[in-house]
């Protein structure tokens, strides 16, 4: 990954003066593409952070420029795109919310590095909007898809990977410089390699000559250079459809009355992260320790039933551990997409979950069941 | 009372309704849901049942079931006392169940050609409860405790993950009479001894229904209005919000969406939060001062609601609004905005 603080005292990148520029004017660049093809000199400096965002019945742009109305100098419209322009004369740079294909989903989008305190203040941006703007954590099979949609194109290297160890939450890094004594390995052997024992968080993948990227699991991707006609058609088109699919998931779930709720909300974990009473603990903590969220535990031991309020939004959920690797999400009368959506990627992100998915609301015993194991 | 004694008292209250509840949702599961005979064999469940009788109160057992066959059972979850008057009040209760022929059939009431009684007690007072109600009191000629059969008593107990129902061997215990049909409890009960309900088997009904035929619990309650009731009915309202309720509304909204309530049940849960300084009686109802509560060192509504109700702050509900209102009054004009 590039030396962030090399890119503190530069002026802003040509992408944000031109974007800037359009959105002065009004008018809407002829495509994201284009200006980056514009814009981008092969310089170590010209990347392209994007993080995708699920909004909910907000304008994301007016809504983050709110949110960062202290540091923000200025804001406009480049047809569809909102963007805010943030610092001033030199030090100034640009985030622009970039609509996509699919409605309710954007990408959040600037020339700062994602590790960047510039970038990190987005971030607390994108917090203080919740639940009206969040982010997301992609399932397992969506990072895993992008891989291999990627190795479509060229063998797909891997020069570093970002992990959260599954025992202890720790952190695990590795890096694989370019081989002199072997090669580098694939996206699959990199994933492989950590499965056992960590989560993949991140990864800087080289696609052949053609492309180099970074890409996140709380989703999001850094382009570096190559193609980027490949990186919007894969890698962030991957974001949108994952993000299309989150949004549905997690839409018109509030419950009816006088409707049984077939289906439930499950995050689903890795085997045993909820096996004994102490990350019971831990996820009391981490359900509560969210802004604005609050918690009222019905039931503890050994089962867990927990009601989780949204003081944002005042959506409320009844959540269920009944197994030791998944929290089992039933929505109150009132559920929001982004609360929904809130509240399962904080648990994705804390504990390392493979998917956000659809679940059958109970598994009714048979009588043998009832008997036996109950 | 010291306070830790009383958010103790208050806490114990809570954990022995939710406990309740999820028997009852067990017994549900059973009925309706599980993938055996015994659902088919069912015509109505009724989780809320309230049988009127002829110049006296209505009779509430804890659930009741009709089954296709005509017959019926009234389930009773009971907490068995040391003192004798436990014993008897519950025998003169069970009783008037066990004499029932009419039970809820879901449109109304139907006939049924007889009603077992399904007592259904902790496992601590399991034996007891056999040898009180059924061995000292219904195979006593002396004792006037004489319903038609034996009640079934089954005890309970939550063993690793899940809750276990057995019906103690004594041969005097009553069995539930399956009659003719394909499956049911009684043989269950006979056949394997216990049945056993993981909480994964019967989450979404507890989830749905909430609650249970019992009077509420008040901080079980006061922590449902305030977890789920009162943001749904605020949602991004600023806060603290001001809402203004009548206990009859609210009980007729709770009655609605999950059964059972009781304005009486509101108006005790209204009252442990006005206790704690969370709301106000008005002249027609109630004012409620909602926000999100923070108590240093406690995560957990349901305890941060007890200690306020055992250790209540010094402004009242009603003066935190005024304050808000004040505030935002006093607020000067948002600065021109950039865009």
């Amino acid at each position: 990954m590039p030396d962030v603080s090399a890119t503190l005292t530069n002026p802003p990148r040509p992408f944000d003066s031109v974007l800037w520029a359009a959105a002065e004017t009004g008018r809407a660049p002829e495509s994201l593409r284009d200006l980056v093809h514009a814009t981008f000199r092969g310089e170590r400096q010209d990347q392209l952070t994007v993080a995708t965002v699920i909004a909910d019945g907000c304008e994301p742009g007016e809504r983050l420029a709110q949110a960062g109305a202290g540091a923000i100098s200025g804001f406009g419209w480049a047809g569809p795109i909102a963007v805010l322009r943030v610092g001033e004369a030199d030090s100034a740079y640009t985030v622009a919310v970039w609509p996509t294909t699919e409605p309710g989903v954007y990408h959040l989008i600037g020339t700062v590095p994602v590790t960047d305190e510039r970038w990190r203040r987005v971030e607390r941006w994108l917090a203080s909007s919740a639940p009206r703007i969040v982010p997301f954590v992609l399932n397992q099979a969506d990072f895993e898809g992008a891989g291999a949609a990627l190795a479509e194109h060229g063998r797909v290297e891997v020069s570093r990977l970002t992990a959260r160890v599954l025992g202890d939450g720790s952190s695990y890094t590795r890096g694989w410089a370019e081989g002199r004594r072997a090669p580098r390995p694939t996206y699959t052997q990199a994933l492989g390699e950590v499965e056992e024992f960590a989560s993949v968080r991140t990864l800087t993948v080289h696609v052949g000559d053609l492309l180099s990227l970074h890409l996140r699991r709380q989703a999001g991707a850094t382009f570096y250079g190559g193609s980027f006609r490949l990186f919007e058609d894969i890698v962030l088109t991957a974001l949108v459809g994952a993000a299309d699919r989150r949004r549905s998931l997690l839409s018109g779930r509030e419950r009816q009355a006088h409707t049984r709720q077939e289906h439930a909300i499950a995050v689903q974990m890795p085997t045993g992260v909820f096996a004994n009473a102490e990350s019971i603990s831990d996820l009391l903590e981490a359900l509560s320790e969210q802004r604005g969220v609050g918690i009222a535990v019905l039931h503890r031991n050994p089962y867990l039933h927990v009601a989780v309020t949204d003081y944002l939004d005042g959506s409320n959920f009844d959540a269920f551990v009944t197994f030791d690797d998944r929290v089992l999400i039933y929505p109150g009368y009132r559920a929001s997409v982004g609360a929904l959506t809130r509240l399962t990627e904080h648990l994705a992100e804390r504990f390392a979950a493979r998917e956000v998915a659809d679940v059958q609301a109970s598994s009714p015993p048979t009588r043998d069941e009832l008997f036996t194991t109950g | 009372m010291d306070l830790a004694e009383c958010v103790e008292r208050l806490l114990h209250g809570f954990n022995t309704y939710d406990r309740a509840v999820d028997v009852v949702s067990a017994f549900e599961m059973a009925y309706t849901t599980s993938r055996s005979e015994v659902p088919g064999t069912v015509r109505h469940f009724e989780r809320f049942p309230r049988i009127p009788r002829a110049g006296d109160s209505p009779l509430t057992p804890d659930f009741a079931v009709m089954f296709e066959d005509g017959t019926g059972l009234a389930g009773e979850i009971a907490r068995l006392a040391m003192h004798e008057n436990s014993a008897e009040s519950l025998c003169r209760q069970i009783a008037k169940y066990d004499a029932l022929r009419q039970l809820p059939d879901g449109t109304g009431l139907a006939t049924v050609e007889h009603t077992d009684v399904l007592l259904l007690v902790p496992q601590s007072v399991g034996v007891a409860a056999v040898k009180r109600i059924v061995v000292d009191r219904f195979a006593d000629p002396k004792h006037p405790y004489k319903p038609s059969v034996a009640p079934c008593v089954v005890q309970f107990a939550f063993d690793e993950d899940r809750y276990i129902f057995q019906r103690p061997l004594e041969p005097r215990n009553g069995t539930l009479r399956d009659g003719d049909r394909a499956d049911g409890l009684g043989r269950w009960f006979e056949e394997n001894g216990d049945f056993k309900a993981r909480p994964s088997r019967f989450s979404d009904i507890k989830a749905a229904r909430a609650f249970i035929n019992d009077p509420v619990d008040p901080l079980y309650l006061a922590t449902h209005l305030w977890a789920k009731t009162f943001p749904t009915m605020l949602g991004d309202a600023p806060r603290p919000a001001r809402l203004e309720v009548r206990s009859v509304d609210l009980a007729a909204e709770l009655r609605d969406r999950y059964g059972g309530v009781l304005t009486s049940d509101v108006d005790q849960a209204l009252d442990l939060l006005k206790a704690g300084k969370l709301a106000d009686r008005t002249l027609d109802g109630w004012v409620v001062a909602w926000e999100e509560l923070r108590v240093p060192g406690e995560k957990d509504l349901a305890h941060a609601l007890a200690t306020r109700a055992c250790r209540p702050p010094s402004r009242s509900a009603s003066s935190r609004l005024e304050a808000a209102a004040q505030a935002e009054a006093a607020r000067p004009s948002p600065p021109p905005s950039l865009f």
